[in-house]
């Protein structure tokens, strides 16, 4: 009964924040509803077991990818979004294709009754332990690899990307005992200098 | 635990040496020591792998696979490595400013060469050929106002994140069908089955499609002349042998492992890269000018070579393959040495032509690359010549299929035409007018060591297989290396 209720919570929670994502004006108030939605989905993933990919779905899509959505639409967009007038028809097509195919996706699930039960189920349930056995027991050699591998590859940026030359030819500063060696036969010359001829 | 600890002596090794290299360079050492450094580790494995010959572990079920194979391509690698940082150990040279942390790089070749051509786990030998590339994307990228080293080190990287997720595609088909990443599970499973599925077929021509890209056979190839004309000898020295040593252990592995049941969709596609890479090598490196250029067309052709006789599936070809590579690593290190030699004490060399004016002045350095030029090409008293019966006669094994016989004339022919190119050098070198000299202003280095190692080496390339005590090693571990990976 719990289930049910909490399932029917998140899926209307999904489903809500889904049509937010399309119909609202405003395109950080999109942004912040697909966040919502993704948080709906990640609660889906937790309520089917797969603890895994409901924390990936959050750090990944929430963390990431929405966060790096909202930059875009911030600093593109200053003064609110404008509607297109007109629509091409180049866009019109692609929707109306992607509508069909969708609409018929769901209603092939209707019309052919799949139930849930038709799918496989999962052998065992893999919970976060086993993964986290499987990544840093059985396979740890693996994981002391990618290390390596971030490694170099950290290494690599920043040598590509550094300033090559180095810091003591493009630092402008005062270099002390350059100035106190030098001397006034050094650096003055008295030149007798001629009417109308100039120096040399 | 410490069981599995000791069989990871060598990567383990290289792990720490990388770190201690890194500390280093940040502490501004200077290069003369890190190359040092680096020497250093090189020799001390090579005494360990010698030391651990006879102890050899086979465990079919761990990560990394411990055979008379996998120990006779780990040592040509660390040999070439060991060779190669004499060559650089005084300093780099060649590049506008001394980057501190080559060494570290070089090191993370060296692991993931080791790891690739020992390992025994699709996920291992993905993460491996990673390491190994990113590595040499940087090597080459990092050269600052070197000309043509940007765009280069951008054609190599897209091709191989092309090749990376061609492989990764081919493992997920393995994995998908048989659920484990084990080559050992991998080849019990196919052979359990008496039709193979087709999803094994497909992923075994994607994994072979990155594998060929790496080591650059011929509709793969596109990158490596512009890699190697773009960067500088001390790196194309680098990019030319070992990352290519590994690349092919891991494949000749594959082929006469998990992939042996699939023999019929496999022969075909090494049959055809190749002839094609023999032929488009041979043809291409016939008008170039620009040295380097040259020598990777050469390198193409001579990489078909390597994987042609691969496809007469017996120890004839398995070995001819074998001494080939050994003779062309050496003979390429040696070439690239001399050249390198040349640059550092003062001589610019990018053009054929200007091996004639060092001939003014170094002309017994000039007669040894000729000399090796002639090697290549296959001339009868040097072992280019052997190398070359060796794969050609391999294909008579069979001799009422008509293909093979069609396929040793076509190798013959081929011959002739690097004999031109190889042939045209040395005529460049003695019979040409002699052009405006062109000599660096910088100090030369001149390094006894570096040279002494170089012609050593030329020495062995060109008279290994009639030296006696050196052919003696060399048909003894290639001989133990054949009949363990057909397990004989």
């Amino acid at each position: 009964m719990i289930e049910q209720i909490v399932f029917y919570t998140l899926a209307t929670i999904t489903v809500l924040a889904s049509i937010c994502v399309i119909s609202l004006n405003n395109p950080i108030y999109n942004v912040l509803s697909l966040v919502v939605a993704f948080f709906g989905v990640a609660g889906l993933y937790f309520m089917l077991n797969a603890q895994f990919l409901g924390l990936s779905m959050i750090i990944i899509y929430v963390g990431a990818v929405s966060v790096f959505f909202l930059f875009v639409v911030m600093t593109l967009e200053s003064s609110g979004y404008k509607h297109e007038e007109k629509i091409s028809w180049k866009k019109k097509a692609l929707g109306i294709f992607l509508g069909t195919s969708f609409g018929a996706e769901i209603a092939s699930i209707i019309l052919l009754k799949i139930n849930a039960s038709d799918f496989p189920k999962e052998g065992g349930s893999f919970t976060l332990k086993d993964l986290a056995l499987s990544i840093f027991h059985d396979h740890v050699y693996l994981l002391e690899l990618m290390g390596i591998i971030l490694l170099v590859a950290m290494l690599g940026a920043i040598l590509i990307t550094a300033n090559k030359i180095p810091i003591q030819q493009t630092l402008k500063k005062q270099k002390a005992h350059q100035q106190n060696e030098r001397s006034r036969e050094d650096s003055v010359k008295i030149v007798k200098v001629e009417f109308g001829k100039g120096i040399k | 635990m410490n069981e599995i600890l000791i069989q990871y002596y060598p990567e383990i090794i290289i792990f720490c040496s990388i770190l201690l290299s890194l500390i280093f360079s940040v502490m501004q050492a200077k290069m003369e020591d890190l190359m040092n450094f680096v020497l250093t580790v090189g020799l001390f494995l090579f005494a360990i792998l010698v030391v651990f010959k006879g102890k050899i572990f086979i465990h079919t079920d761990y990560i990394l696979m411990k055979e008379p194979f996998t120990y006779y391509f780990k040592a040509i690698a660390l040999f070439s490595f060991i060779v190669i940082a004499i060559i650089l150990r005084k300093g780099l040279r060649d590049f506008s400013i001394e980057i501190n942390e080559f060494p570290v790089l070089l090191l993370s070749i060296l692991l993931g060469t080791f790891l690739l051509i020992s390992g025994n786990d699709f996920a291992l030998i993905f993460l491996s050929v990673e390491l190994l590339s990113l590595s040499t994307y940087v090597m080459c990228a990092m050269t600052p106002g070197f000309k043509n080293s940007t765009e280069s080190a951008m054609k190599y990287f897209i091709l191989g994140a092309l090749s990376t997720s061609f492989f990764a595609f081919g493992i997920a088909m393995m994995y998908g069908v048989s659920g484990t990443f084990s080559f050992y599970d991998i080849e019990l499973i196919m052979k359990a089955q008496t039709e193979i599925p087709i999803l094994f077929q497909l992923g075994c021509v994607f994994i072979l499609v990155a594998l060929l890209l790496k080591i650059s056979a011929a509709p793969f190839h596109v990158w490596l002349p512009d890699i190697f004309q773009g960067s500088p000898l001390a790196v194309v020295i680098f990019i030319g042998t070992i990352p290519k040593i590994a690349a092919l252990g891991i494949l000749i592995r594959l082929l006469y492992g998990p992939f042996e049941p699939l023999y019929q969709s496999w022969i075909p596609i090494i049959c055809i890269c190749g002839l094609l890479s023999v032929g488009w090598g041979m043809f291409s490196a016939m008008g170039q000018t620009n040295l380097k250029r040259l020598l990777a067309y050469s390198s193409i052709a001579h990489i078909g070579f390597i994987i042609l006789p691969l496809i007469n599936q017996n120890i004839r070809g398995l070995q001819a393959s074998l001494s080939y590579l050994t003779f062309y690593m050496l003979t390429l290190l040696s070439v690239f040495g001399i050249i390198l030699w040349f640059q550092r004490i003062g001589h610019k060399i990018e053009n054929i032509k200007d091996l004639s004016v060092v001939n003014r002045y170094h002309p017994n350095m000039t007669a040894l690359l000729g000399l090796l030029f002639i090697s290549l090409s296959g001339m009868p008293p040097f072992s280019g010549f052997f190398v070359k019966l060796h794969v050609i006669t391999s294909f008579f094994a069979n001799k009422e299929s008509m293909s093979s016989v069609l396929i040793s004339v076509y190798l013959l022919l081929m011959s002739v035409v690097a004999a031109y190119y190889y042939l045209n050098i040395i005529k460049e070198i003695y019979f040409n007018n002699l052009p405006e000299a062109s000599i660096m202003k910088q100090a030369p280095i001149n390094d006894i060591l570096a040279k002494t190692t170089i012609i050593v080496i030329a020495l062995i390339s060109i008279g290994f297989f009639w030296i006696p005590l050196i052919s003696q090693i060399r048909e003894d571990l290639i001989g133990k290396a054949v009949s363990s990976l057909m397990r004989l």
